[in-house]
């Protein structure tokens, strides 16, 4: 019985992820789809074609959306494990005003506050520069590794690290042997939050960006608003890939057997 | 034959003329010089030796492969042959220049992200106004001698002067694009007739919700046909002569609104008419791109069976600028490319509906005999109407304050009626 439920689960995430990509990927090979027809009346490769040429600025796209989100990933966790640690941990002075302030990138619209950041980062002369970019990434990204990590933290007991320390071991050892693999499956998670997010941003990479630093959110925009859906459904599916990548391969690293389900079970 | 002194010297006289007639236009042509003083460089030669070898970076609309190809093969891969110029098109969207180049300023960068800009009209005015522009420069550059400046359509741009900190490099123009398996092979060209048309086949015209820029246009056509011509709202804007023709406008958009797409209850994004357009919900659109229907149909997004019309009144049309911005590291690169969009090479492939199919904003004639043979060889695509057609039945734009009264008059009139 309990197995199942889970194949029907299996099945309802894999057509909730895959059913809204199917009339993507007909778009992107659709010449002429026009109303009536319930399939495309004449096909071509036009449009993929154009996905691989340079002037789509998609592989250049890609390559910078990907080198901003893994760096951001990597700022994330500096910033934001040492925070949640400490939240989740101990108790402090003002601690629920500091838990307040990391949620409100959440709360209040990115647009708001990049808007007040660009005239900052133009002085110090961080606007269009990668540098630039991924720290305004930065600011949604932190809520998600802090709050994913405070909730890790909570369960997490530190008794494991003394015992390594009062065995003999030094702070480096600790953290590499014991902390990092009790929280690795959340950090993973947390991780895989902080790139979808950095992934997905649009206003404030081309405000802080300037034009100057093209991810694939910055090229595929002006075609989601035009009306040739070929070229818009090449590009998007270009530009989900990595989240469904991202989002299997998180789940197989969490789970023990189930690849698709497994991940789900612990968060 | 007879050969007096007098014909003679009349003789005489006209070929001396051609002589130097022919002179002066080689002279034109051959000419690769500053027409006038711009600011930072003292010769067209110190421009390109300062622009050789450098980034230019491009601001423009990103929305169409086509222009993205066409200006990355065309102008990109050009000017680095012939100036050593890399060209980077900057994909974005047009209020957004103005954004980063008002950002800038308020900061107090010296060295913008903008070296060149695709803008017009109220984006121009803007920047023209709050003097955030590098010029004047655009009549001085070489192949600025191409261009009509004494042409209200290029010295204006909706009614705002240019002075000399814009460069034109396209042309647009107005016009109404229908179905024939809906609307047949006629389609109604006149106000009345087009007003009948909907009234028999109700709830398949519409336009775009203004401050839409086609569907301001559409009304800007209302209003011109209720006043019987452009000439009221040609200079500043004028409250007493706004209110003596708005009301019938208003009127009339009122009158049509039941007999609209879903009874006018809501006006759709121009991208979604032309959507709307192509699957048969409503059987006209509307545009700028007097081409674009054709480019529509060849990459399979309309139907074969679309086609375009002007209304026998005229339609309105306006020229496509470049600008440089105030803090531009290169405006040197800048004027070479706007200077290389104006040459006879570059507009033969802007004009040929094979390649960009756009409209020029010079006239065929200043440019050379081969240039005005090949034009009048292209075919155009069944879809467009021809240059001549058009150019008969352009309409000045109104003076940019019009636009802004009409815009806020239809949504208090029309939309919240």
């Amino acid at each position: 019985m309990q197995r199942m439920f889970r194949w029907i689960a299996i099945i309802a995430i894999v057509l909730g992820v895959a059913l809204p990509v199917i009339p993507q990927i007909i778009w992107s090979l659709a010449h002429r789809w026009l109303f009536p027809s319930l399939l495309p009346t004449e096909w071509s490769m036009s449009s993929w074609e154009y996905v691989f040429s340079p002037s789509s600025r998609v592989v250049e796209g890609f390559m910078n959306s990907l080198e901003i989100a893994v760096f951001v990933c990597i700022l994330s966790i500096l910033v934001g494990l040492p925070a949640a640690r400490a939240i989740a941990l101990n108790d402090f002075k003002g601690k629920g005003i500091i838990e307040w302030l990391l949620m409100v990138p959440i709360i209040v619209p990115g647009i708001v506050s990049t808007l007040g950041i660009h005239q900052l980062f133009i002085r110090l002369h961080l606007t269009n520069t990668f540098i630039g970019v991924s720290l305004v990434h930065l600011i949604p990204c932190i809520p998600y590794m802090v709050l994913v990590m405070v909730s890790v933290f909570s369960n997490y007991g530190t008794e494991l690290e003394d015992t390594a320390r009062t065995l003999g071991a030094g702070p480096i050892r600790v953290f590499l042997n014991v902390t990092l693999p009790g929280i690795l499956p959340g950090l993973m998670v947390a991780t895989m939050f902080t790139f979808l997010i950095s992934w997905g941003q649009y206003i404030t990479t081309v405000l802080i960006g300037g034009g100057t630093i093209v991810t694939l959110p910055v090229v595929l925009f002006p075609f989601i608003t035009g009306i040739n859906y070929s070229n818009a459904a090449a590009i998007s599916l270009v530009f989900v890939a990595p989240a469904i990548l991202v989002l299997i391969f998180t789940s197989r690293q969490l789970g023990q057997d189930s690849a698709v389900m497994g991940g789900f079970g612990r968060l | 034959m007879v050969f007096n002194s007098r014909r003679i010297k009349l003789i005489f006289a006209i070929t001396l003329l051609s002589i130097l007639t022919l002179v002066a236009i080689g002279a034109v042509m051959a000419q690769d010089e500053l027409i006038g003083e711009v600011p930072g460089f003292a010769s067209w030669e110190e421009v390109l030796a300062a622009a050789e070898g450098t980034t230019v970076n491009w601001w423009m609309w990103g929305g169409s492969d086509k222009i993205n190809t066409d200006v990355d093969t065309d102008i990109g891969q050009r000017v680095q042959e012939l100036y050593g110029i890399t060209l980077n098109r900057v994909p974005n969207g047009a209020e957004l220049f103005v954004d980063q180049v008002l950002n800038e300023a308020a900061a107090g960068v010296e060295q913008g992200a903008i070296d060149l800009m695709w803008i017009n009209g109220e984006n121009f005015r803007t920047l023209a106004d709050a003097e955030l522009l590098y010029g004047p420069w655009s009549e001085f550059i070489p192949n600025a001698t191409y261009v009509d400046w004494a042409d209200p359509a290029l010295a204006y741009d909706f009614g705002y002067p240019v002075n000399g900190y814009e460069s034109p490099w396209g042309h647009a123009q107005f016009v109404m694009e229908y179905n024939t398996a809906l609307v047949g092979e006629e389609p109604p060209t006149t106000f009345e007739d087009l007003t009948a048309w909907i009234e028999a086949n109700p709830g398949l015209f519409t336009y775009p919700a203004l401050p839409d820029f086609t569907g301001s246009v559409f009304v800007r056509h209302v209003f011109y046909w209720v006043a019987g011509g452009p000439e009221p709202f040609l200079g500043e804007f004028d409250q007493e002569v706004f209110d003596q023709y708005a009301p019938a406008v208003w009127e009339y958009l009122n009158s049509i609104e039941p007999n609209l797409w879903r009874g006018g209850e809501t006006y759709p994004e121009a991208t979604v008419m032309d959507s709307m357009l192509a699957n048969q919900e409503i059987a006209f659109s509307m545009g700028y791109g007097p081409a674009d229907a054709a480019n529509n149909i060849a990459q399979g997004i309309y139907p074969e069976t679309i086609r375009t019309f002007v209304f026998d009144t005229g339609t309105i049309s306006n020229n496509n600028f470049v600008a440089i911005p105030f803090n531009s590291p290169n405006p040197a690169g800048a004027m070479v490319i706007a200077n290389y969009i104006l040459s006879e090479e570059f507009q033969l492939k802007l004009v040929d509906p094979a390649q960009w199919a756009w409209l020029s904003p010079i006239s065929p004639a200043v440019y050379s005999e081969e240039f005005q043979q090949a034009v009048a060889d292209m075919e155009l695509h069944p879809a467009t109407l021809s240059p001549t057609i058009l150019a008969a039945a352009a309409l000045p734009e109104p003076n940019g304050d019009w636009v802004t009264a009409i815009e806020a008059g239809w949504i208090e009139n029309v939309l919240e009626n």
